[in-house]
């Protein structure tokens, strides 16, 4: 693998979208240009440069709106910047929109071809290919069904397979592969491990943060058109989700402290464990919340919401109002850390059924489970259950946690002659923050350990 | 400059020749894709187009033989060139429009999407034709080498329907009425072409403000091809004035598209 060569090069670059009145006048001024402008402006990038070494996976986090996709199609050469140098070296290969290029009449067959040829490909060379592509994307005889027949996964395989199949010096992918199921990504990710090995450059836009943090060797974090921070995905990652779910008020600030770091377009490695590791029992410094003295130590804050809730399909139950109470019974979403509270929902039955559970679970953002629970119905004391009863179920707990944001997910079970089966299942329902202070010397994801007594022995 | 970038125009298309082949059949099955008929209404289309303006003026309004061949003869030479100029004017109009996500998401070169429907359009061009040859053995008329003189003008036609068509493309991007107004300009130019009425009809001054339309250089040319056998470098000077009006369309119509180009991305 060759190594430390400049793949992709920015200087300086700026991409103004102009916004006409009338779309007439943008034609007026392309071809005569008059002192006066008609336009007003709209920066979706702002000044960004930045380097990309061959051999390199770049994951790119922001809010939406901040320009990720505009970066990524400068990239490619698809749209002009306004200011600026971009060079780029090496074939790419790009994934920006679902289906862009996809004719939904035609089959998935004739689609990958004329995709293959858009990206350049001769029809010998698909023919060649074509066994590779379809058994990556696995969709079976769906291939020979019209595009519009399928699932949002089945499109992003098959777009990811045709887009792989020219094996890219550079892989660019926006949003896309978030679509796929999980062994599809599972799939992918291998795909672009090869891609890694080979020495190929790989930019990619998710939000999910566990991906950027398990592939990628760098991360940046775009806002408002402003490169923020770049380096340690890790550290961007978390700098970045603790922008999303700041109040409003607070990011600019937060985006102050992170232009005034010191290396902030190279954030380094925290520690010298391999990257790779998943975070679950890892060490990881993280930092104190920001002057908790100066607001409410408890309170609810209506932003702090979940923005993707995962439902399953309801068999005779539902799942209500999920929300976290403190000891007075006040609604809360921002726990102090050591305090108690409860984690209550209600359940609404639609169906009569003799034995249930009632269960949850805390997660962290990546995913990590920390702890959980499932009740038995019986035991809980409320016997069986009848059609339309409505029970409250409170699950106490002691926050431990160590200061950061985390996910809850509610279940009911029932069981009945076919065995166990989820009456409802919501993944991501609620989910709050926990504050702190004086837990520096704590590490990881609790804070179960009491600072260390140290004595002479 | 210009001789440089007709070069580098030929080189994409040389090098895209699976991409704009492969578009273009995905072009053509697209109108039929689902339907029963499928390719055959390829040739209803022109058939029925063409019987109906010969009932209409043979039938109807008792139209002469143009000379010794039969009026359907005359017609259908005539309106074969004009079908391809305006079907492919009009789809071109809306193919960068049409194809947003290509132009948006793709690294894709726009360029060759008038192109792409030119080649589309030469099909039903074809069939077209069959119907022409079809109707002049049937009129038992001879058919001999010249015909192949048609090549030339359909070379003609292909230069000046591609400047008009990345003329209109790449404008109707920004503006869409660029569309509607192609397709009044189409609808009246089908009737001011004499195309089923004949030039002579008109005084000898009118006859040669209407010779000021380059595709009627083309219609007269169809028809000598395949009729009157009348070799195309018997009309000298309007051979010179229709290059000097394409030459213009073409560069026009590149230069616009090539200065537009850049920006399609940003407001499709
Ligand atoms: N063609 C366009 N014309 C005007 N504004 C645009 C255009 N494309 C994107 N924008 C604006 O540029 C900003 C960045 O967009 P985008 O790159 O798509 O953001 P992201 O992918 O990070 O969500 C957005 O505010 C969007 O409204
Ligand atoms: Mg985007």
């Amino acid at each position: 693998m060759k190594k430390e060569k400049t793949v992709i090069k920015i200087d300086n670059l700026t991409k103004e979208y102009r916004l006409y009145d009338k779309p007439i006048y943008r034609i007026v001024e392309t071809f005569f240009s008059s002192g006066k402008t008609y336009y007003q402006s709209f920066m979706a990038l702002d000044n960004i440069s930045l380097e990309i070494q061959r051999g390199e996976t770049i994951g790119i986090v922001g809010r939406n709106g901040s320009g990720k996709s505009t970066l990524l199609q400068i990239i490619c050469g698809i749209i002009k910047p306004t200011k600026g140098s971009i060079v780029v070296d090496g074939r790419i290969s790009a994934l920006l929109e679902l289906g862009a290029g996809f004719n939904p009449e035609f089959t998935g067959r004739q689609n990958v071809y004329l995709n293959g040829s858009i990206l350049g490909l001769t029809q010998q060379e698909i023919d060649s290919r074509i066994d590779d592509i379809l058994s990556f994307a696995s969709i079976g005889d769906f291939i020979d069904q019209p595009v519009k027949s399928y699932s949002s996964g089945m499109f992003v395989r098959l777009a990811f397979s045709v887009a792989i199949s020219i094996e890219p010096e550079i892989l660019i992918v926006d949003e896309a592969l978030s679509v796929g199921d999980e062994a599809f990504q599972r799939k992918c990710f291998a795909k672009i491990n090869q891609i890694q090995e080979k020495g190929g450059t790989i930019l990619f836009v998710s939000h999910s943060t566990t991906s950027i943090v398990e592939l990628c060797s760098r991360a940046f974090m775009l806002d408002r058109g402003e490169l923020l921070i770049a380096g340690e995905p890790k550290q961007v990652v978390s700098r970045y989700q603790k922008m999303v779910y700041a109040p409003d008020d607070k990011v600019e600030a937060m985006k102050n402290e992170m232009r005034l770091l010191e290396n902030r377009f190279a954030l380094p490695l925290e520690d010298e464990e391999p990257r790779r590791e998943r975070v679950g029992g890892k060490r990881q410094e993280r930092q104190a919340p920001q002057s908790p003295s100066a607001e409410v130590s408890e309170h609810y804050d209506p932003h702090l919401v979940p923005v993707s809730i995962i439902e399953y399909e309801r068999k005779g139950g539902t799942i209500l109002n999920p929300r976290l109470e403190d000891e007075h019974g006040n609604l809360v979403n921002i726990l102090e850390n050591g305090k108690s509270y409860s984690y209550v929902y209600e359940v609404k039955f639609d169906r009569g059924i003799d034995k249930v559970k009632f269960g949850m679970l805390i997660k962290t953002i990546k995913g990590v489970e920390i702890c959980g629970c499932s009740a038995d119905s019986a035991k809980a004391g409320c016997g069986t259950i009848a059609e339309g009863r409505v029970v409250k179920v409170t699950f106490p707990f002691q926050c431990l946690f160590y200061p950061d944001v985390y996910f809850l997910n509610a279940g009911v079970l029932g069981e009945d002659s076919d065995g166990e089966f989820y009456l409802d299942r919501q993944i991501d329902i609620a989910m709050f923050r926990v504050r702190g202070d004086n837990l520096k010397h704590c590490t990881a994801l609790t804070t179960l350990v009491g600072f260390p007594e140290v004595t002479d022995e | 400059m210009i001789i440089k970038g007709f070069c580098r125009f030929l080189e994409l298309i040389l090098k895209q020749r699976y991409l704009i082949v492969s578009m273009a059949k995905r072009e053509i099955a697209e109108q039929y894709v689902g339907s029963f008929l499928g390719f055959i209404w390829t040739f209803i289309k022109p058939l029925v187009m063409i019987s109906v303006f010969w009932f209409v003026f043979s039938v109807g309004f008792k139209s002469k033989p143009m000379g010794d061949v039969p009026f359907v003869v005359w017609l259908t030479s005539g309106m074969a060139p004009w079908f391809f100029f305006s079907e492919t004017i009009m789809a071109s109009t809306g193919a960068v429009v049409g194809n947003a996500p290509l132009v948006k998401k793709t690294l894709f070169p726009s360029q060759i999407l008038p192109v792409v429907k030119l080649l589309s359009g030469l099909i039903t061009h074809a069939v077209f034709l069959s119907i022409l040859f079809a109707l002049l053995l049937l009129q038992g008329i001879s058919i001999g080498f010249h015909v192949v003189q048609f090549v030339y003008y359909l070379f003609c036609l292909s230069v000046l329907t591609l400047g008009f068509s990345w003329f209109c493309a790449s404008l109707n991007v920004f503006v869409r009425d660029v569309g509607q107004v192609v397709a009044l300009v189409l609808q009246v130019g089908f009737w001011g072409t004499p195309i089923f009425w004949d030039i002579n009809m008109m005084s000898p001054e009118l006859q040669q403000w209407l010779k000021l339309n380059p595709v009627y250089y083309i219609v007269q040319g169809y028809r000598e091809s395949f009729i009157y056998y009348v070799p195309f470098w018997h009309h000298k000077m309007y051979t010179v004035y229709f290059w000097a009006f394409t030459g213009v369309v073409i560069l026009c119509g590149a230069y616009v598209f090539r200065k537009l180009k850049p920006q399609f991305a940003d407001v499709l």
